[in-house]
Order: structure tokens, then C-alpha cells, then sequence
């Protein structure tokens, strides 16, 4: 990534010659990059694109009003690649990209502007995010409704976006079948225990699991009927 | 018993392919000395979910009961060879202690 140079505030105070754009060449190593000179001195490196908007020119007066607007583009331009860098290596929810980029001292209205624009762009995707936390939440156990809301929740994911995809993963997913299927696993590596005490760690396993109680209690109440036949004979 | 019998059975009748309800009625029926209807239950456990490796060393038990330690051991065979599969090291080394038992 091209080096920014931040306008220089000096460039106003002592300076008394006029303020005028001298250069705007492309860099080598990027030509959508414009290095931007006034009366000969470098004082910012732009996108093309961000050039054309500001309406950049040579021989334009340079003002502190450009100079300022030059700076907010700049400061959008950092934001914005850190913004990318950030999802490039990770996925995020809205929240946490936003909190992100305000401990990196952008202001309000700039980082609004970027997490709209990321999200526009399809970089930030806070549905897809959520469902790929559920999915890694169940991926080698099942888990009930209240563990994956609380996983979302810690991960940020906006309570409406957590709600649909909880609700989408619950649809698809049978909790007493899974939760069932979830305690018979459990079963199956506790040996020899007596049928209350393997009860009731079944219980707190479904419950840590965040399945809802009464899918704990239909759960735990099957075990209670079939538990006796088994550990009489595993005795 | 009779009542647990019932009531599995009655488990059963909702959830049909509930393998595990399944082995705790062939379980029940063993209890009772009921060979063939253990071994029956103790059938349908396996074909509605072959990891249930116990049923294999109980079915084994089951029919080494009732005079056919051939099949028992045939039983027990497969149950090794399932038990060694899924990595359950406890229930193929109890299988294999029946087996050797049988075959001594």
C-alpha cells in the first residue's frame, strides 16, 4: 500500500508566497495513485479517483478548505484499508468493525461512512457472519437456542440479525432429537455410573449446551425410562 | 419389569428408530430370560445404529444362553471388528475377553 502524506500545516502559517497545486504525477508504482505537490512540495499521495472528486488541479489554489478536505479523504482512505485489512482476515460483525476502527481514532462520521460502504460492497455481511458462528458452534456438538444467541451476542452480531439466524438453525435443527443425540455421545464416555448420577450430568451438559429446559426435561425424563434397563445390565 | 418393558415400548411407539430405547427393551427381555426376543431387540438395535457396540457382547450373551455359543461367537466377531472401527476401546476389550472366554 502507497505511503499518505498528511497535508502539511506549516504549508499556511509561514508561508506567505501563494498556495498553488504544482504537481499531480502518477506514482510508478501505482498510476491510479497521484502524488499531489504545492509550490513543489509533496503534501499528500491520492486515488485518481479521490483526485477527480476533489476536482484537483494544477495551478488550483491551495487553500485550507482543500486542505482540509484533502485530509478528510485521506483519513477516509486509511480507515478504509484497515476496515479491509481487518475482514480480509477475519470475518466481523457490524459492531465489532465499528468498535474496531473508533480504537483506531477515526471519527464518527468516517467510520459510519466505511462500515456503509464495506457492507454496500459486500464485505461485511453481518447474516452470513452469524450463521457461520452457528455453524462452528455446532459443527461436533449440537447446541440448543440460548448457547448460540449467547455466542452471537459475544461476537457482537446485532440482536435482530442473531434472532433471525437462531431462529433459522432452531428450524432446522430437531432440539430433542439433537439434544438426545447429544446425551447418548455423553453416555457412551461415562462407563459404569449409577442412572442419577449420569442423569444428572447429562443435565448439565444439556444445559451448558444451551438447550431449553424443557428439552432438558423431555431429554432427561426418556433417560430416567430407558437408563435402569441399561445399568443393571452394565452393572 | 414387565411395567419397564411397557414402558419402552410404549417410548418406542413415538420414536421408533430410537436404537438406544431399543437395546434397553433387548437389555429388559434378557433380564427375563427371554433369549430370542432379546436377541431379536438386540437385532433391531444394531441395524438401526451398528456403534452400539454392547449390543453385540450382550446379544452374544444372550444367545451363549441359549445353547448357541457359535453364533455367540460370530456375534462377538463382529462386535470386535465394529468396536476396534469406531476406536471404543473398553467395549472391544470386554468383547474380546468374552470372545477368548468362549473360545477357551
Amino acid at each position: 500500500m502507497p505511503r499518505k502524506r498528511a497535508p502539511q500545516p506549516g504549508l499556511f502559517a509561514d508561508d506567505r508566497s501563494p498556495n498553488v497545486i504544482t504537481g499531480m504525477e502518477p506514482l510508478a508504482s501505482d498510476p491510479n495513485q497521484r502524488r499531489i505537490k504545492v509550490n513543489g512540495k509533496i503534501v499528500a499521495t491520492l486515488r485518481t479517483g479521490d483526485v477527480a472528486d476533489l476536482g484537483l488541479a494544477v495551478h488550483l489554489a491551495w487553500t485550507k478548505s482543500l486542505a482540509q478536505r484533502v485530509e478528510r479523504v485521506l483519513a477516509i482512505d486509511k480507515a478504509r484499508q484497515q476496515a479491509l485489512a481487518l475482514l480480509s482476515a477475519r470475518a466481523l460483525s457490524t459492531k465489532t468493525l465499528t468498535r474496531r476502527l473508533r480504537d483506531r481514532g477515526h471519527s464518527e462520521s468516517i467510520v459510519r461512512q466505511i462500515v456503509d460502504e464495506v457492507r454496500r460492497d459486500g464485505w461485511l455481511n453481518e447474516r452470513a457472519y452469524a450463521e457461520e458462528i452457528v455453524r462452528n458452534a455446532t459443527r461436533r456438538k449440537p447446541a440448543g437456542r440460548m448457547l448460540l444467541e449467547q455466542k452471537l451476542a459475544q461476537r457482537g452480531v446485532e440482536p435482530a440479525t442473531a434472532g433471525r439466524v437462531v431462529r433459522a438453525a432452531s428450524d432446522a435443527q430437531d432440539d430433542r432429537a439433537a439434544a438426545y443425540s447429544l446425551a447418548r455421545r455423553r453416555l457412551a464416555t461415562m462407563g459404569s455410573v449409577a442412572p442419577d448420577t449420569a442423569v444428572r450430568r447429562v443435565a448439565g451438559l444439556l444445559a451448558r449446551r444451551g438447550f431449553e429446559d424443557d428439552v432438558v426435561e423431555a431429554t432427561i425424563e426418556r433417560l430416567r425410562t430407558i437408563l435402569p434397563s441399561i445399568s443393571d445390565a452394565h452393572d | 419389569m414387565h411395567d419397564r418393558i411397557e414402558q419402552l415400548k410404549k417410548m418406542l411407539q413415538a420414536e421408533p428408530d430410537d436404537a438406544f430405547c431399543m437395546y434397553g427393551l433387548a437389555l429388559e427381555y434378557a433380564k427375563r430370560g427371554d433369549a430370542a426376543e432379546a436377541v431379536s431387540w438386540f437385532d433391531r438395535t444394531i441395524a438401526a445404529d451398528p456403534r452400539q457396540c454392547y449390543a453385540y457382547f450382550h446379544k452374544a450373551k444372550s444367545q451363549h444362553e441359549a445353547g448357541d455359543a457359535t453364533a455367540a461367537q460370530g456375534t462377538l466377531q463382529t462386535g470386535l471388528r465394529q468396536a476396534r472401527a469406531m476406536g471404543d476401546l473398553k467395549a472391544a476389550s470386554e468383547i474380546e475377553a468374552f470372545l477368548d472366554e468362549l473360545e477357551s
